[in-house]
């Protein structure tokens, strides 16, 4: 194993019921490193991401996260570390401040504390004009994506998995949501993205998926 | 104050409710005429059976048919759960049963050995009816409370797994829903203690009083059901929540519905 692999896939393959989604695949990431990955709809992209983190049965056994298994990290502090941000984002009720702070409740992040400034600057940064204490489940379609991926990135994962990140978003505040992936990248944070219309001004590997194959688009 | 007593030909009069009720069925073509036919037959077959059972097992006195009793009431309560809570991916049967058995003997025995205080604590006059009642009690609420689990884990499955995918334990993701699900079997109990003797006389008080009890009795033992009951409907749902959840993750904390 590389020494520096923050996620290494071993044989990785996914089949629903009778259907071979993906054939096994082996693939090394280091920390920072960004995978994009596009292909035609239905093909598997989201379960890829889903499966990569545990949240779907099926490929427990064939990742591995700075070395270690889910198994040993215990799912926990596996999934605290492999962040995934889903297609549709899901806001709770409660105020955005809640939605931020989300994660502090939960025991795997305990004593970790989150100022108000700091989430006033997180919302800034992503162009987002709503206050801490607004509804967050009235908020639209794109802000709604937006708090989600704040909602991950300050939580700093090792690695953060997105399933089209952009695909509700209007052009300037796509822009701004590029920007602060390739911060987090910059900052070492892995990142596997998932688009179906290509992620253009981001750097990384880019993977098409289709009949079952994760091919490299040179 | 003696009792009147019903003849059984006085009990066939009561039969021209059922023929007002058919009259009605006929007229509007409702086509209930069958089942009014049937639920009468049933009715009278039930209760006779069922009188001559408890006359039996009251006459013998015998320990051993109180168990017998309650075995059978225990297995008919889990198997109206199983049937009426239809569910394929968790196994809930054997949990069900765990609750059911656990409340009825708990809360049962409880209330005869040290709030009546009946001599023996399993004397089939006591034990028995109250038993029926909470064994009736608690299956109402722990199929009302495992719909509600089951319903929502599915519905609310984003939400689920949102807190799985920060970091969350199948605990600490399914919290809420945990609350709503035995909140849920347990409302119905605490309703009714807020209505009771305002809008109905319940059926046991008013067996009672028609038995010629003194009403006060009958009050202290109706007020001693009341409470019963919502304890066996909270033990019940709280044992049944806790047993089904778990089954509801995966080892890996997924969810499996």
């Amino acid at each position: 194993m590389t020494e520096r692999a923050v996620v290494e896939l071993r044989g990785f393959s996914m089949r629903r019921k009778d259907r071979l989604l993906l054939e096994p695949t082996d693939l090394v990431l280091a920390a920072g490193e960004r995978l994009l990955i596009t292909g035609p709809s239905g093909c598997g992209k989201s379960t890829f991401l889903k499966r990569l983190c545990a949240l779907e049965p099926g490929n427990e056994t064939q990742v591995w996260l700075k070395g270690e298994q889910a198994s040993n990290w215990g799912m926990p502090e596996f999934r605290r570390r492999m962040a995934y941000l889903p297609q549709t984002p899901l806001m709770l009720e409660g105020s955005v401040r809640d939605n931020l702070c989300l994660g502090l409740r939960l025991g795997v992040y305990r004593g970790m504390q989150l100022s108000d400034s700091s989430l006033r600057d997180a919302l800034a940064s992503l162009n987002l004009d709503v206050d801490l204490e607004d509804d967050a489940v009235q908020l639209s379609p794109g802000q709604k994506a937006r708090v989600a991926l704040l909602q991950r990135l300050m939580l700093k994962p090792d690695v953060l998995l997105c399933d089209e990140p952009i695909a509700s978003l209007d052009r300037e505040n796509a822009e701004r949501v590029i920007q602060a992936l390739g911060r987090a990248g910059a900052g070492g944070m892995t990142q596997i993205i998932v688009s179906h219309q290509g992620l253009p001004n981001l750097s990384g590997r880019h993977y098409r998926f289709d009949r079952a194959r994760l091919e490299r688009v040179q | 104050m003696s009792v009147v007593e019903i003849g059984w030909g006085q009990l066939l009069l009561s039969l021209l409710f059922i023929l007002l009720a058919a009259a009605a069925s006929l007229y509007y073509r409702l086509r209930m005429e069958r089942d009014l036919l049937i639920g009468t037959l049933r009715t009278f077959l039930q209760l006779a059976l069922v009188g001559y059972v408890l006359q039996f097992i009251f006459d013998l006195d015998h320990p051993l048919l109180v168990l017998l009793l309650y075995l059978w009431m225990l297995f008919w309560a889990a198997q109206a759960i199983h049937s009426r809570v239809d569910e394929s991916e968790v196994a809930i049967l054997g949990p069900t049963f765990v609750s059911m058995a656990v409340t009825f003997t708990l809360i049962t025995s409880m209330v005869t050995s040290l709030v009546v205080q009946v001599d023996p604590w399993y004397r089939p006059q006591y034990f028995i009816p109250l038993g029926g009642m909470i064994a009736g009690n608690a299956m109402n609420a722990i199929s009302l409370s495992l719909e509600r689990l089951l319903s929502s884990l599915r519905q609310q499955r984003g939400e689920v797994e949102l807190i799985l995918s920060l970091g969350g334990n199948w605990r600490e993701a399914s919290q809420r829903l945990r609350r709503e699900a035995i909140k849920a079997g347990m409302i119905p109990s605490v309703n009714a203690m807020m209505t009771v003797g305002l809008v109905s006389l319940p059926g046991m008080m008013s067996g009672q009083i028609l038995a010629g009890v003194d009403p006060e009795q009958a009050i202290r033992y109706q007020i001693l059901v009341m409470l019963m009951l919502v304890g066996a409907t909270a033990l019940g749902t709280l044992i049944v929540v806790n047993l089904i959840l778990r089954r509801c993750f995966t080892r890996y904390d997924q969810l499996r519905l």
